[in-house]
């Protein structure tokens, strides 16, 4: 058999279900509630949901661009997150049973990756990122 | 030292530098932000010399999960990238904006950034140099390409500049999806990652042990969507529509830049995945060969073509860019259709010397535009604009005469713009030497027979730059009268008389460019030849 055709279709039988229970889902809940829900209207209905309150204004207003690079800011603490995850789940058993030589080589990279992302974070001080005047 | 960073070091030490830049560009005194530019220039300097130090290695560096493979092209390829980078970081000098009288060359408080996204995109370069692995490749190929996005948008504070930032991300985004696209077919359909691997299995797959490797058609999609992906970072047609835009927008030392660096990483990145097409040898499908031939044809022309038409000499140069990006394109045709390995050998290193010499002459014609200033302007209503602030000379008026009023800048534009055309005692000459000749060995007479034609159409616009600054008189209107005085940057000036010595001691003197060739030779081996074509054989450390 040619390599390309090791993926058998069969194989991806899961995902197309999945995929169709997904839509299928969302599809049927829909016309459900079209068929089922009673139809009322008025102002109350009409307005849009803010959480329970009454809502104060547009969606599509200006904000300060500050809140942008604060978000920005926040995806360094982010993606150190999404790498300690990882790492943690390797670096215990490493602990226990591997050699101090290597839990020290995971220690030192995930140092360096933090270093990494504080000089980021550093430099975003240094240009008056948390400057709020 | 352990392997994956010795295979690595010079990635590392530039992206360290690099990190230390950004800081140092944040800091509020003046002075540190001074510095930036010499560290820059030591970090790049001192890589420079390592790489050459290792010229004469001759085993494989890589590291236990064989992610870098590091062998004699990917050492030629980081001694070139950080030794032409060093004349990029010379021409991007930051200077005093009143001791130039050219704002152009001016950073200000962003030369920091500048300074580091550089070094960042040099490591790019390298990163593609050394990658085995699709995956590190594709993100050695973002790290080239992302920071010279930032480059050009902060290089000028005109819209100008801001417009030609904005279209260079989306459609480098647009073509990185392309690329990421066509990394994922490869996978998908072998489920390896590791580019020998790959090259083997499509090897195995080959109706003969040496004959050209058949693809399957989702295999053929996933060569042609990355192929379409690199020709993005090279500038080839029918993906040049960038090119005119953004080297205009940008300040004239990004031009330089990204005329070289995207372009470096790109055809390095062709070239490898050429390697694993044909099943870790030249031994292409038709297919690919004749896609090859099509884009090297279709490049030179519509490059030189479109050259002839521009007003703005960094339009010209970009569309000159465009069609020398062909004539490498013709040895990568060469390559892939050579079926003598000698050939094949002769290709490689031809489109290698021409990425060095291109880089060597393109950044003198630079040079010379930054120096001298612009001038106010006619527009085609009849009303005179002043000219841009922070602009250095763009347009042919801005050039007009200049080469009379200062005959060592006239004559340095001379010297880079017949090493562009290819004429005798240049290395603009050898590099087109060295490229079709492979091409006449390998039998394509008729892609000989283009290149020469074009090579001629492009002598019409490089010689316009050097008649317009020699023959053409000054423009009468009336602020001419009040000539901008000429920048004295020393920076500037060493990388244009780097750049004049280089496409000339290596076009002249035969020992020097014997001594060029002494290292482009060795760097047409991909791997080592011991484990070429022997696909049991794995990283040797």
């Amino acid at each position: 058999m040619p390599p390309d055709m090791e993926d058998a279709p069969s194989n991806w039988l899961p995902v197309v279900l999945l995929i169709i229970i997904g839509v299928g889902f969302v599809v049927s809940n829909i016309v459900a509630s079209l068929i089922i829900g009673p139809s009322r209207t008025g102002p109350g209905k009409a307005a849009t949901y803010e959480s329970g309150m009454v809502p104060v204004g547009d969606t599509r207003r200006r904000f300060n661009v500050r809140f942008y690079i604060v978000a920005m800011i926040f995806l360094v603490i982010d993606v150190d997150i999404i790498f300690f995850y990882p790492w943690a789940t390797i670096f215990a058993p490493v602990v226990r049973t591997g050699t101090p030589q290597q839990g020290a080589a995971l220690l030192i990279s995930l140092l360096i990756f933090v270093a990494l992302l504080l000089v980021a974070y550093a430099y975003a001080w240094g240009k008056g990122v948390f400057r709020w005047d | 030292m352990p392997p994956l960073l010795e295979a690595m070091l010079p990635e590392v030490i530039l992206a360290a530098v690099a990190c230390v830049l950004l800081l140092m560009g944040a800091s509020p005194r003046a002075a540190m932000r001074r510095a930036v530019p010499w560290i820059a220039l030591i970090a790049l300097a001192v890589v420079f010399v390592y790489q050459l130090g290792r010229g004469d290695r001759n085993d494989t560096l890589s590291d236990a999960a064989g992610t870098f493979r590091v062998f004699h092209l990917a050492e030629y390829i980081k001694m070139l990238a950080a030794g032409i980078g060093m004349l990029f970081v010379l021409l991007a000098w930051p200077n005093d904006r009143e001791a130039t009288g050219n704002p152009a060359l001016n950073f200000g408080t962003e030369a920091g950034e500048f300074f580091a996204l550089m070094l960042f995109s040099i490591a790019g370069v390298f990163l593609v140099a050394g990658a085995n692995d699709i995956i590190l490749l594709f993100l050695g190929i973002e790290l080239a390409s992302i920071p010279t996005y930032i480059m050009v948008s902060i290089s000028r504070p005109i819209p100008a500049a801001q417009e030609a930032g904005v279209k260079y991300f989306f459609l480098g985004s647009m073509a990185a999806a392309v690329m990421l696209f066509g990394f994922s077919y490869l996978y998908g359909t072998t489920g390896l990652i590791q580019l020998h691997e790959i090259g083997e299995r499509f090897r195995a797959g080959a109706a003969t042990p040496l004959g050209a490797t058949s693809l399957s058609s989702w295999q053929t999609l996933a060569v042609l969507m990355l192929i379409a992906g690199f020709a993005f970072k090279i500038a080839a047609v029918p993906l040049h529509f960038y090119a005119g835009d953004v080297y205009q927008g940008a300040a004239t030392p990004v031009t330089a830049f990204l005329s070289f660096v995207p372009k470096t990483s790109g055809m390095i990145a062709l070239i490898k995945l050429l390697y694993v097409a044909g099943g870790n040898s030249w031994a292409e499908p038709v297919t690919v060969q004749k896609l090859i031939w099509i884009l090297a044809v279709l490049t030179m022309s519509v490059g030189n073509t479109l050259g002839l038409l521009q007003f703005n000499i960094k339009r010209v140069l970009a569309y000159s860019s465009i069609a020398h990006s062909g004539y490498m394109l013709v040895g990568l045709a060469a390559l892939t259709s050579a079926a003598m390995p000698i050939t094949q050998d002769n290709a490689l290193q031809g489109v290698l010397f021409y990425l060095a010499a291109y880089g060597i002459m393109n950044a003198g014609a630079f040079g010379v535009l930054m120096l001298l200033p612009a001038r106010q302007q006619r527009s085609w209503s009849g009303a005179v604009t002043p000219a841009l602030p922070a602009t250095s000379a763009e347009t042919f008026e801005d050039i007009a005469g200049q080469g009379r009023r200062h005959p060592v800048l006239g004559l340095a534009m001379a010297v880079c713009c017949f090493s562009l055309i290819g004429l005798p005692l240049t290395v603009g000459f050898f590099g087109k030497l060295y490229l079709i000749k492979p091409a006449l060995d390998g039998h394509l007479y008729g892609l000989v027979v283009i290149m020469m034609i074009n090579a001629a159409v492009s002598a019409a616009y490089y010689l316009k730059i050097v008649a317009t600054m020699f023959l053409r008189p000054e423009p009468e209107d009336g602020a001419s009268h009040v000539e901008p005085a000429i920048p004295t940057s020393m920076p500037i000036r060493a990388a244009i008389v780097l750049s004049v010595f280089g496409t000339l001691l290596f076009g002249t003197i035969v020992p020097a460019t014997q001594l060029l060739i002494n290292q482009v030779t060795p760097a047409a081996q991909l791997e080592a030849p011991t484990s070429r074509g022997t696909p049991t054989a794995t990283a040797s450390r």
